[in-house]
C-alpha cells in the first residue's frame, strides 16, 4: 500500500510557467526511490509540493490516502515527512545537538529524554557527542549534512525526503550517506525518496521516476 | 514550553543583540521611572498638603460683581457699592452656624489715637498737636494719612484716620501672627480673650519708644472727640517678625498701619470703648447732605475655618442657601496661597509628564527600528524554523517572549535605578522650577518699582482692605518632592514594558507572517 500518492499533479509559478504537468506516481514503505531529471526538469519543485512547502496548482497529493491539502501543512511537515535539504537548511547559531532536539519539539512527539534519543540519531550518522556539542558553523558540509539527516530522522516520520543529498560529498561520504538511506529503508521501514542527478545515487535506489522538461510549454498558453 | 527554551537559549546565544536591546530599554526605564516619580510625587505632595491644608475664608463683597452690574445696567459704580454694606457680625454668625463650618473667628478692628503715648514713627511727632493734647483739647488730629475711610466700605462714619491700629480678638486661635510664630510674647502674658477688661499687649518697639513695660496703662482716644478715652492696662509686650511688603507700604502711609503700632486686646473690650463712643457720639450733616459721626468706628472682619476643600465649598453654597446675596462672594487666601505655593511642583510634574512622552516615544521607535534589523537578520532562522513545521504564530511567540523577558529585565534594573535618581533628580527639577517662578514674581515686582518685594496679594480685588495692604504673605513653595518609586509607578513601568513590547514586536509578527519558508529558503539557496 503507498503511503504517498500523486495524481495528476501540476505545478505552474504565478499560474504562467508550467513546471510539473499531469504527474502521477506512487511511494511505498521500504523502498528507496529516485527522482531524476536534467536541472529544470522540476525536481526541487516536486520536492517541495511533497514536503508541504508548496501548494499544487492542479492535481493532488495524498499521505496514507489523506489528502495533503486537507491536513494542517505545519503538522504533516513536522510529524510525517523529514526533509533533507540540498543546502541542509540548519540554524547556524545552534549546535548540532540543538537543531535535532528542535524538530523534536516542533513534532509535538512524546519522546522521552529527547537529549538521549537525539545523541542516538546523531551516532546513527556517525556523529559523535563532541561534534554533536558544536555549532553548526564548525561543522564540515558532510558533518552539517549527516546532522540533517538525523533531524529528519528524528521524530520518526514515515517518510524521508532528501534534495541531492550527496551534492556536496565526497566519493567515500557519498557512499556512506546511500547506505543509511537504504538501511532507512531496509531495517526501519521508511519511504525515503531522494532527488538527484547524481548516477552513483541512481544506481542504487530501488526504483526510479524521471521528469523531463516541458517543451517551452506554459500553462496559460494557447496551442 | 519549548517556545520559552528556546527563547531563553536564544537569548543567552545572542548577547551582543539582546545587550543592546537591554540598555535602550534601560534607558527608557531610568527615564520612565523618574518621570513617573516626579508626576506621582507631585500628585501627592498636592494631595497630602491639601488633606492638611486649614482653609480659612471670609465673606466680602464682591466688588467686581457689583462694577459688572453697574457697566451692565447703566448705573453709578459708586451708587451701586455703596448700595451694599459689609456683614454685621450678626449675619457672620449666622452663616457660621453652617455644618461645614468648624470654627468661626472674628476681630473689630479701630483707629484710636494715644494720649501721651506716641506712635513709632522715623519722623519727629513731638511737636504734633496730636500727640500732646489732653482729653479735653480735642482737636482734629493732624497724623499722616487723615481721611482714611475705615469701615472698609467708603462709608459714613468716622473718616478720620488715628496713631494706632486696635484690634480686639474673640478668640487665641483667631491671634494668627501669635498662632503662626510671627509674633511671640517677650515680656508678661497674652490677656483673656474671654474678658472685657481693659488689658492689651503693644509691641516692643511701642513700649521702649514710650517707655511703657507690663502693668503700665495708656490712654487711647476717640481720634473724633479725644475726650472720649479708654484706660488700658498692658498685660504683655510682644516681638515680631514681618518680611510682608506690605507692612513696609502701610508703614510708609501712615503710623497705624505700622505693625509697631498695632495694639491687641479682646474683642469685648474694644467693642465696649466702641459703644461708649456710639452712645456719646455727635451726629452733623455736611455740605452733601451726608451724615457725619464722631463715634469710633470699628470694622469687624470674620473668618470662617473648615476641615477641608470640600466644607470651604459645601459653605459657599450653604452660606447662598441661608440667605447670603449675589453681591456677597466667599473668599479663602489660604487656598489661593496653596495654590500659589502648588506651580513650581505642578511646573515639575508637567515637565516630568512631558519628558515620559518623549521618552516613549523616541525609545520606543529606536525599538522598534532595532527590532525591525532583528527579525530581518533572523529571516533565515524563521524560514528554517516554519520549514521544520513550527507554526508562524509560535515563531512570533518565541520572537515576542525573547524581547518580553530583555525588556522586563532591563525595566527592573531601570526601576532600581530610577528610584535612586529620581529623588535628586526631582529636587533639581523642582528648584530650578522655583528659581524660574522666583525670579518671574522679581521681575513683576521691578515693574511695579518695588524691587526684592513680593507682589503677591497685592491686588486682590475682591478681598478685604486688610487682605489689600496688610497681610500679602510670601508663598511657601513646597522645596521638595521627596520623590518615591511606589508600586504604583511600578506598575506603571511595567505596563509601560509591556506596551513596549507589544509595540516593538507588532513589527516582528507582522514581518514573521509575511515571510514564506520555501521563499527564504530557495533566495538562500
Amino acid at each position: 500500500m503507498s503511503i504517498l500518492r500523486l495524481e495528476n499533479l501540476s505545478f505552474s509559478y504565478d499560474s504562467r510557467v508550467q513546471v510539473l504537468k499531469d504527474i502521477n506516481y506512487s511511494f511505498e514503505k521500504g523502498k528507496v526511490y529516485g527522482i531524476v531529471g536534467k536541472s529544470g526538469a522540476g525536481k526541487t519543485t516536486l520536492l517541495s509540493l511533497l514536503s508541504g512547502l508548496a501548494r499544487p496548482t492542479g492535481g493532488k497529493i495524498y499521505y496514507d490516502d489523506k489528502d495533503i491539502t486537507k491536513i494542517d501543512r505545519y503538522r504533516y511537515r513536522s510529524r510525517y515527512v523529514g526533509v533533507i535539504f540540498q543546502s541542509f537548511n540548519l540554524i547556524p547559531g545552534y549546535t548540532a545537538l540543538r537543531n535535532v532536539t528542535l524538530s523534536m519539539d516542533v513534532s509535538g512527539k512524546k519522546i522521552p529524554n529527547k537529549k538521549a534519543h537525539a545523541l542516538e540519531m546523531l551516532s546513527k550518522v556517525e556523529l559523535n557527542e563532541a561534534e554533536a556539542g558544536r555549532k553548526i558553523l564548525k561543522l564540515s558540509g558532510g558533518e552539517q549534512q549527516r546532522v540533517a539527516i538525523a533531524r529528519a530522522l528524528s521524530y520518526d516520520p514515515d517518510i524521508i525526503l532528501a534534495d541531492e543529498p550527496t551534492g556536496n560529498l565526497d566519493l567515500g561520504t557519498q557512499e556512506e550517506i546511500i547506505n543509511i538511506f537504504k538501511r532507512l529503508a531496509r531495517e526501519e521501514n521508511k519511504c525515503v525518496i531522494i532527488v538527484t542527478h547524481s548516477p552513483e545515487v541512481a544506481k542504487n535506489v530501488d526504483e526510479i521516476y524521471s521528469l523531463a522538461p516541458l517543451k517551452a510549454e506554459s500553462a496559460g498558453k494557447k496551442h | 514550553m519549548y517556545i520559552l527554551k528556546n527563547a531563553f537559549l536564544n537569548i543567552k546565544s545572542a548577547k551582543g543583540r539582546n545587550i543592546l536591546i537591554a540598555i535602550i530599554v534601560l534607558v527608557i526605564a531610568v527615564s520612565s521611572c523618574i518621570s513617573l516619580s516626579v508626576k506621582q510625587s507631585a500628585k501627592t505632595a498636592e494631595e497630602e498638603g491639601l488633606k492638611n491644608l486649614s482653609i480659612s475664608a471670609s465673606i466680602s463683597v464682591d466688588r467686581s460683581k457689583l462694577m459688572q452690574n453697574a457697566q451692565n445696567s447703566g448705573q453709578d459704580a459708586r451708587t451701586q457699592m455703596q448700595s451694599v454694606q459689609q456683614l454685621t457680625l450678626e449675619e457672620m454668625q449666622t452663616y457660621a452656624q453652617s455644618e461645614s463650618v468648624k470654627e468661626f473667628l472674628y476681630t473689630l478692628t479701630a483707629s484710636v489715637n494715644g494720649f501721651e503715648v506716641d506712635p513709632v514713627s522715623d519722623e519727629d511727632t513731638s511737636e504734633e498737636e496730636t500727640t500732646t493734647q489732653t482729653p479735653s483739647d480735642a482737636q482734629t488730629p493732624t497724623t499722616p494719612g487723615g481721611n482714611m475711610q475705615q469701615d472698609g466700605m467708603g462709608g459714613r462714619g468716622n473718616f478720620l484716620q488715628g496713631d494706632f491700629s486696635v484690634v480686639g480678638y474673640n478668640s487665641y486661635s483667631a491671634m494668627s501672627d501669635f498662632v503662626s510664630g510671627g509674633s511671640k510674647i517677650t515680656s508678661g502674658e497674652i490677656f483673656d480673650v474671654t474678658s472685657d477688661s481693659n488689658v492689651c499687649v503693644i509691641s516692643e518697639e511701642l513700649a521702649a519708644f514710650n517707655s511703657l513695660a507690663v502693668g503700665d496703662t495708656i490712654m487711647l482716644t476717640n481720634p473724633d472727640n479725644e475726650e472720649q478715652y479708654f484706660t488700658f492696662t498692658i498685660t504683655g509686650v510682644y516681638s515680631y517678625t514681618s518680611t510682608s511688603s506690605s507692612d513696609e507700604f502701610g508703614r510708609n502711609f501712615s503710623t497705624a498701619m505700622d505693625p509697631a503700632n498695632r495694639i491687641y486686646t479682646s474683642y469685648t473690650a474694644l467693642n465696649k470703648f466702641i459703644a461708649y463712643t456710639k452712645e456719646n457720639a455727635e451726629v452733623t450733616t455736611d455740605d452733601n447732605g451726608r451724615e457725619q459721626t464722631t463715634a469710633l468706628s470699628g470694622t469687624t472682619s470674620g473668618t470662617y475655618l473648615f476641615a477641608s476643600v470640600e466644607d470651604y465649598e459645601a459653605f459657599a453654597e450653604d452660606a447662598k442657601t441661608m440667605g447670603l446675596g449675589d453681591s456677597y462672594t466667599v473668599s479663602s487666601s489660604d487656598l489661593s496661597s496653596y495654590e500659589e505655593s502648588l506651580v513650581p511642583i505642578q511646573n515639575t510634574a508637567k515637565f516630568a509628564n512631558l519628558m515620559l512622552w518623549v521618552v516613549l516615544a523616541v525609545g520606543g521607535a529606536i525599538l522598534v527600528v532595532l527590532n525591525i534589523f532583528n527579525i530581518r537578520e533572523r529571516k533565515y532562522e524563521v524560514g528554517v524554523l516554519t520549514a521544520i513545521g513550527m507554526k508562524k504564530r509560535k515563531v512570533a511567540t518565541q520572537f515576542v517572549a525573547e524581547l518580553l523577558a530583555v525588556t522586563l529585565i532591563a525595566i527592573v534594573a531601570g526601576s532600581g535605578v530610577g528610584a535612586v535618581l529620581s529623588v535628586p533628580v526631582s529636587d533639581a527639577l523642582l528648584a530650578s522650577q522655583i528659581e524660574a517662578q522666583e525670579t518671574k514674581e522679581s521681575e513683576q515686582s521691578e515693574s511695579f518699582g518695588r524691587p526684592g518685594q513680593s507682589m503677591q496679594g497685592a491686588g486682590g480685588g475682591t478681598g478685604s482692605s486688610q487682605q489689600s495692604f496688610g497681610n500679602s504673605a510670601q508663598v511657601d513653595y513646597i522645596t521638595t518632592l521627596s520623590a518615591k518609586t511606589d508600586f504604583w509607578v511600578l506598575g506603571q513601568l511595567m505596563a509601560i514594558g509591556i506596551l513596549l513590547t507589544f509595540f516593538a514586536s507588532l513589527v516582528a509578527v507582522v514581518f514573521v507572517m509575511r515571510y514564506e519558508p520555501l521563499k527564504i529558503l530557495s533566495e538562500r539557496a
